[in-house]
């Protein structure tokens, strides 16, 4: 299945070729963690997840044609 | 002698010309911290909740925290308390910069203004001594100028916190301004200066605060510091990098990024405004205020073009009031008018969210076009009428009469107080409560109003500190907000910057626990306070404040939002369908905060504070 990822602030170095939005291509019952791995995400670094605009933890099943949004936690404004 | 506080209070009688000196009372130190502490603790010994704002009847307290003027991450911070012109509230008006630190090395922990002066002055505090000059040849001068007049006359190294033409003339949401770029912004802290005939006040202080555990202290705040450049890796720090702008990347991705007067919360220009095209069109430098490590202020430069210049800003606040709220993606525009505001010296968000009031209305064709005087209909999106109404502001010129006094009062004088975007007044903060339900709480319930500083729940909520929890939810949200506004409190009596306070000294859970300020206090002033007895005092300073606003004639009724956020769906957005549930939420609220129905705090939790 194909789900489509934004990597936002300092997450950006990490798309691929400078392409953000990209799209993965994942098994079919693949998790937001296998989406983070497999887009070369650090899996170290605190994150927020959002997927179609709601928050999501790493362990949340993904569907085909979900849109990932991956940003730092900010500190405030 | 006292650790951490000075233990020394000044008291200006402007009506007399006299200065005293008063002793800070341990007992009460130790309960109220400090800075709003002291603040709120003073306003209810010494002020009628009910006296005119602008009469000689209101004090005016400038309070550092014992941890202000430290070498603690962030100890930068005052308050200013008083009661507001607009909103009739008390204050909570925070800033940071250079002047608070001066101010406790001075050997001050606060100033009081009581009365009025016959004739405009300032206040001369050079160390322990302190005199009143004649500022009757400042009068009408901007910020900056009054800032290098004042260090002119009396000491090239002092630092000053002053009010511009804003504050002289009576705009309800007139700033008072230090170290000429920092704001104690909110509630009109200014027009109460300028009521009093006191232009400003310049402080040399050169003295050290005096610490219990020195050692201690030292080894706390290397701990604190090693901790924070960790946390970051060998990544950027994002506030330093970006600015405080970079937030609307957490508001506009959760859709509650308020535009054209709270209509959607998403904006279509938001890349054109947030804090990455900030650093690099107009970033010349980022700016620190005293012993922080972060640096998000932002020195910059409009380098050619109609809004040309130069100063600090615009930060995320002002991006949402002067830009998206109107619907403005000129960022020129935006800085230049941030400009205007910090020179003249008036609260961004205010001006940004009245014009957006403005905007509305003319477009709905409730404001007739003959009365803005601009020559065309006003309209969302106009970014040359948006720093034009920002210096007729200033400037009481025309339309902004009307303008100087804020959007509930603008709006109520067209008939349609509905289009206010308030709470007690007060106008909004950059995040929509329909998509971060704990924030709409946190507006209703702020005892200045509309604050998202007094217990910011958009931490959690949106921006993953100290953890990511769901804010579409609101059953969950009650507790948050009690324990969130109560280790507020905290942080700004201990004189800390909320930026660092919510990353590094709470515990990092949804109780955000204060720990770290409970060790830094313990070694700065030799005291043991407990976790457990700085969040009672974090709780006895919001019932103090509380109890005012009760005495002052506020309640449940006031603890609202408007129309819009309570029935009109967010029409698009990860939030599209939300209203905010205050209702189903302020029960609980009150319920956890010992309150009764009508929000007043019970006589047993009086008595359990020491509030009785």
């Amino acid at each position: 299945m194909r789900v489509r990822v934004r990597l936002q602030l300092t997450f950006a170095r990490c798309a691929p070729g400078g392409r953000n939005p990209f799209d993965l291509e994942l098994a079919p019952g693949g998790t937001v963690a296998d989406a983070l791995e497999a887009a070369a995400v650090p899996s170290a670094a605190p994150k927020v997840v959002m997927v179609n605009g709601r928050v999501a933890t790493v362990r949340q099943v993904l569907r085909e044609g979900d849109a990932l949004t991956v940003f730092p936690p900010l500190e405030g404004g | 002698m006292m650790f951490g506080w000075t233990g020394r209070v000044l008291w200006v009688d402007l009506s007399s010309g006299r200065t005293a000196e008063r002793s800070l009372d341990p007992e009460v130190a130790r309960r109220y911290i400090g800075g709003r502490g002291l603040g709120v603790r003073h306003l209810l010994d010494h002020v009628d909740p009910r006296t005119d704002p602008l009469g000689p009847g209101n004090d005016l307290v400038m309070a550092t925290g014992p941890l202000t003027g430290t070498a603690a991450p962030t100890g930068a911070r005052y308050m200013v308390m008083t009661r507001s012109p607009l909103t009739g509230a008390v204050t909570c008006s925070n800033s940071g910069g250079q002047f608070p630190a001066a101010l406790k090395k001075a050997g001050w922990d606060a100033v009081v203004f009581q009365g009025r002066a016959s004739e405009p002055v300032y206040l001369w505090v050079d160390g322990q001594r302190a005199e009143l000059r004649s500022a009757a040849h400042l009068w009408g001068k901007n910020v900056p100028e009054t800032d290098a007049a004042l260090r002119a006359e009396t000491d090239p190294a002092a630092r000053t916190a002053v009010i511009g033409p804003a504050g002289e003339a009576g705009v309800l949401f007139a700033s008072i301004m230090n170290d000429r770029h920092r704001a104690a912004g909110r509630s009109g802290v200014g027009a109460v200066m300028g009521a009093k005939n006191l232009k400003g006040v310049a402080v040399r202080g050169t003295g050290r605060v005096a610490l219990a555990d020195g050692k201690r202290f030292r080894s706390l705040v290397t701990r604190y510091i090693r901790g924070f450049k960790k946390s970051f890796g060998d990544g950027p720090v994002p506030l330093r990098e970006w600015g405080t702008a970079v937030t609307v990347i957490g508001t506009q991705n959760f859709g509650v990024f308020p535009t054209r007067n709270f209509q959607t919360g998403r904006f279509e220009g938001w890349e054109k405004i947030d804090g990455r095209m900030l650093t690099e069109k107009y970033l010349v430098q980022a700016r620190a205020c005293f012993a922080c490590p972060i640096a998000c202020g932002r020195g910059t430069r409009v380098p050619d073009g109609p809004y040309a210049g130069q100063g600090e800003g615009p930060e995320y606040e002002t991006v949402y009031a002067l830009g998206s709220d109107c619907g403005v993606d000129d960022l020129a525009a935006v800085t230049r008018a941030n400009y205007v505001c910090n020179e003249t010296g008036m609260d961004t968000i205010t001006m940004g969210a009245t014009i957006a009031c403005a905007m509305e209305m003319s477009e709905r064709g409730i404001i007739p076009e003959k009365e803005v005087g601009l020559g065309r209909k006003l309209a969302f999106g106009d970014a040359a009428a948006l720093v034009r109404l920002v210096e007729m502001t200033a400037r009481q010129e025309g339309f902004g009469r009307l303008l100087a006094k804020g959007s509930l009062r603008l709006a109520r004088h067209y008939g349609h107080p509905e289009y206010a975007m308030v709470s007690k007044g007060q106008e909004f903060a950059g995040y929509d409560p329909r998509g971060e339900q704990g924030m709409g709480l946190a507006y209703a319930t702020s005892p200045i109003g509309a604050s998202h500083m007094r217990g910011d729940p958009a931490y959690i909520e949106l921006l993953g500190v100290p953890k990511q929890i769901d804010p579409l939810t609101w059953k969950d949200k009650p507790q948050i907000v009690v324990d969130w506004q109560d280790v507020f409190c905290v942080i700004d009596a201990a004189g800390l910057c909320v930026f660092f306070s919510v990353r590094n000294y709470v515990r990092p859970d949804e109780t955000i626990r204060p720990e770290g300020i409970c060790d830094l206090l313990n070694a700065a002033t030799g005291l043991d306070y407990s976790v457990d007895e700085l969040c009672t005092a974090g709780e006895r300073i919001f019932n103090a404040e509380r109890l005012f606003l009760v005495r002052a004639g506020f309640s449940r009724r006031d603890d609202s939002l408007p129309p819009r956020i309570v029935s009109e769906p967010l029409p698009d957005g990860p939030a599209e369908g939300m209203v905010c549930h205050l209702e189903e939420m302020l029960t609980d609220y009150y319920r956890l905060r010992g309150w009764d129905a009508d929000g007043v705090p019970r006589p047993e939790k009086l008595s359990e504070l020491g509030l009785a």
